[in-house]
């Protein structure tokens, strides 16, 4: 049987509101592909081994800041090891170049993702929103991300950080419903990065099991060559639930786009 | 002391509208800001807050001070921000804002305390634990932690939850008095698997060993790089005989029900009554056994029936992995073979309009396959996400059934239901079920 190998990152360290169903949709899916999938945890000062994917869930901008400082060695080594590195939402401070913070020193990341972020200011008496909220993204139509003509992802975000790309950075998909990179748009401009053999999104949590489109993508990414594409009919069949789900948020999403005013303050004092 | 009379106006023509319960309070702090400062306080003043169990425990330190002979002053029908609480004090205050009373009760929302305690000036603060809730709102526990932080003083004598490891490190100040939750008996059963950004070091960010664990990230633990740990508690659950708690060595209650979340909640209150409140030790533990504690779970747990089938109502609270992995854990030790599990998700907030289900994965789910129901009906908007989410923790999908209108939920668990029902969901959602419920019942 062939193996899926996966450095699940620093699983003690990474780790924000349902990421780990990430590595249980991977685990699901590898197996539903016929594959013997092997997952890593790999915390801080384990030896890396080869592997197709490396996982960096989300965490705390602290602890970014902790790893570029003590484990950028292990960090390089991780992505070097992997043929398809995943990042999610503040772990961009991993790898971009510079985290501006609010009130504590600027995270320096090791620049792999050639970008610059700044934490967002929370001011709960200004703000008359919640600093998360569904999103929505297009993969563009010629996205290595698409499979089976599943363009639609579907998940959540906390806006933390405001990211500027460089111009030779490809974005991850287009923003459909939801805040972009910068935060200057809303419903509109882009989530995300790819670069190199990384790719990052703000999707949040729980992104791989939302989309399990995605993640048959990653896993054909990190396979590359040894790769044995799925009949597409059976894949259909068999993420229904997830296709519904889809459905039932993008209409949810579209409703609160058609009537901004349905959206409730919540922190008026 | 004008602003306080019209509040009291409209108190009264807010209560003939339905809408007594903040909107007094709201139009008074839109005359004075710092209206709250305005009241005088009884001697004692008690805030309560935190993630999870605030309710509870006030619920409990309320009635259980009136027991020992108290006149108690609380926010217990308004909301826990300031315009409930404003209408709370607008109610029981004289026209110079004099608030009679031995003690004053007030939950505050976490966010919230900074900007409710200079005003408040509360002498005393339990801080209950600081979990995974509502993300699109308090982002992580981390972030609410130092919200909180800004809001403490000195002067304020902390009441700690410090088996919570952000609870703990709040009390860097101050005088604390430590509590903690250590029998055997509520320990967590190994192997159940955990999320990790509430179980980091706040000192040094690392990950933190557990010697054991009662519930999520509440437990006995020491950092192994910086030797961060909590204190010897002062007050302490020290172990289970029979149905009742046993506290501090020497003094009984017995909880309405038992388990890690209400034992917290239990204790709180003790330390409350006992530190503040200046009740004795076991007058504070009578007090709080279930024949005197009117309200604490009139809501929380519930039966109802369903057409020929028996349901038993656990209320939770959406986007808080603890209160359902409290109840999750309830129905894998206590529920008869063949039940029916039923999970309800439609409004996922009753304060933002957001559609964030990531919560569903750190909760425990895998629990279930200790005693797997016979069939889950799954309702709500987002009821395909609980399915998706329960076949990855084991549950043969061939018998799980959803609908996503209430009307055809209703159905569903009418027509499809097995054995007893064991009935989750959050206070998002519970009217909608409960009004249905009791039009299908006349």
């Amino acid at each position: 049987m062939p193996q899926l190998t996966i450095n699940w990152m620093y699983p003690d360290l990474l780790s924000l509101y349902g990421d780990r169903g990430n590595l249980m949709a991977l685990h699901r899916w590898g197996a539903w592909l016929g594959l013997d999938v092997q997952i890593r945890r790999v915390n801080s000062g384990d030896p890396i081994e080869p592997a197709h994917l490396a996982v960096f869930n989300s965490g705390d901008l602290d602890v970014a800041a902790m790893l570029t400082s003590r484990h950028a060695d292990h960090l390089r080594a991780a992505v070097a090891a992997a043929n398809q590195t995943v990042v999610f939402a503040t772990s961009l401070a991993l790898f971009a170049r510079t985290t501006a913070r609010q009130s504590n020193p600027d995270v320096v990341g090791l620049g792999l993702i050639p970008a610059d972020t700044q934490e967002m200011t929370v001011d709960l008496t200004a703000i008359k929103q919640p600093f998360g909220d569904d999103y929505l993204l297009e993969l563009a139509q010629d996205s290595p991300f698409i499979l089976a003509g599943q363009r639609h992802l579907a998940g959540f975000y906390i806006k933390t950080l405001a990211v500027d790309l460089d111009p030779k950075v490809s974005p991850f998909a287009d923003v459909s419903y939801g805040l972009d990179n910068t935060t200057l748009h809303r419903h509109g401009g882009n989530d995300g990065a790819t670069h190199d053999s990384i790719c990052w999104t703000g999707l949040l949590g729980p992104a791989l099991v939302r989309n399990p489109w995605l993640t048959v993508a990653l896993i054909e990414l990190g396979l590359a060559d040894a790769a044995t594409h799925p009949d597409e009919g059976r894949l259909r069949q068999a993420w229904s639930l997830e296709q519904q789900s889809l459905a039932a948020v993008t209409a949810f999403a579209e409703a609160k786009r058609a009537d901004p005013r349905s959206w409730q303050p919540v922190l008026a004092r | 002391m004008l602003t306080i009379t019209i509040g009291k106006v409209a108190r009264a023509v807010g209560r003939r509208l339905g809408r007594g319960s903040v909107l007094p309070g709201r139009i008074a702090l839109a005359l004075d800001r710092h209206l709250l400062a305005k009241f005088t306080l009884p001697a004692v003043v008690i805030a309560i807050t935190g993630s999870g169990g605030k309710t509870t425990t006030s619920s409990l330190l309320r009635d259980a001070a009136s027991n020992a002979g108290l006149k108690v002053v609380s926010n217990a029908e308004g909301s826990n921000m300031a315009p409930g609480i404003a209408t709370a004090l607008i109610q029981a205050s004289d026209r110079h804002g004099r608030v009679p009373g031995d003690v004053a009760i007030l939950e505050c929302e976490e966010r919230h305390c900074q900007y409710l305690f200079p005003d408040l000036r509360p002498g005393f603060v339990v801080i209950t634990n600081l979990s995974r809730d509502q993300v699109a709102r308090n982002g992580y526990p981390q972030f609410v932690a130092g919200e909180i932080a800004k809001a403490l003083t000195p002067a304020m004598t902390l009441l700690l939850n410090v088996d919570d490891p952000l609870v703990n490190a709040l009390g860097r100040d101050g005088r604390v008095i430590p509590f903690s939750v250590e029998a055997d008996a509520l320990r967590e059963p190994a192997g159940v698997p955990h999320r990790a950004d509430d179980s980091l070091c706040p000192n040094c960010g690392l990950a933190l060993d557990y010697d054991y664990r009662i519930i999520g990230n509440l437990g006995r633990y020491h950092c192994g790089h910086c030797g961060y740990q909590a204190p010897a508690p002062q007050h302490s659950v020290s172990a289970v005989v029979g149905t009742e708690l046993v506290i501090d060595d020497d003094y009984r209650a017995a909880p309405q029900i038992m388990n890690p979340a209400f034992a917290y909640n239990i204790l709180a209150a003790y330390v409350g009554l006992v530190e503040a409140m200046g009740v004795t030790p076991q007058a504070a533990a009578d007090g709080l056994t279930h024949k005197d504690v009117k309200n604490a779970l009139q809501d929380r747990v519930m039966t109802f029936q369903m057409g020929e089938h028996r349901g038993v109502f656990l209320l939770s609270k959406h986007e808080n992995t603890l209160t359902y992995n409290v109840s999750l854990r309830t129905i894998a030790d206590s529920a008869e073979r063949g039940y029916t599990l039923g999970v309800m998700l439609h409004r996922v907030s009753r304060k933002y309009f957001a559609g964030d289900v990531s919560w569903l994965w750190d909760i425990d789910w895998e629990v279930l396959a200790k005693n797997p129901p016979a069939k889950v009906l799954l309702g709500g908007r987002f009821a395909n996400d609980i399915a998706v989410r329960l076949v990855a923790a084991g549950i043969d999908q061939d018998i799980i059934e959803v609908d996503l209108s209430l009307d055809g939920y209703m159905d569903l668990l009418r027509r499809q239901s097995q054995g007893t029902i064991f009935f989750l969901t959050g206070f998002e959602d519970i009217d909608q079920f409960t009004s249905r419920l009791r039009k299908d019942e006349q």
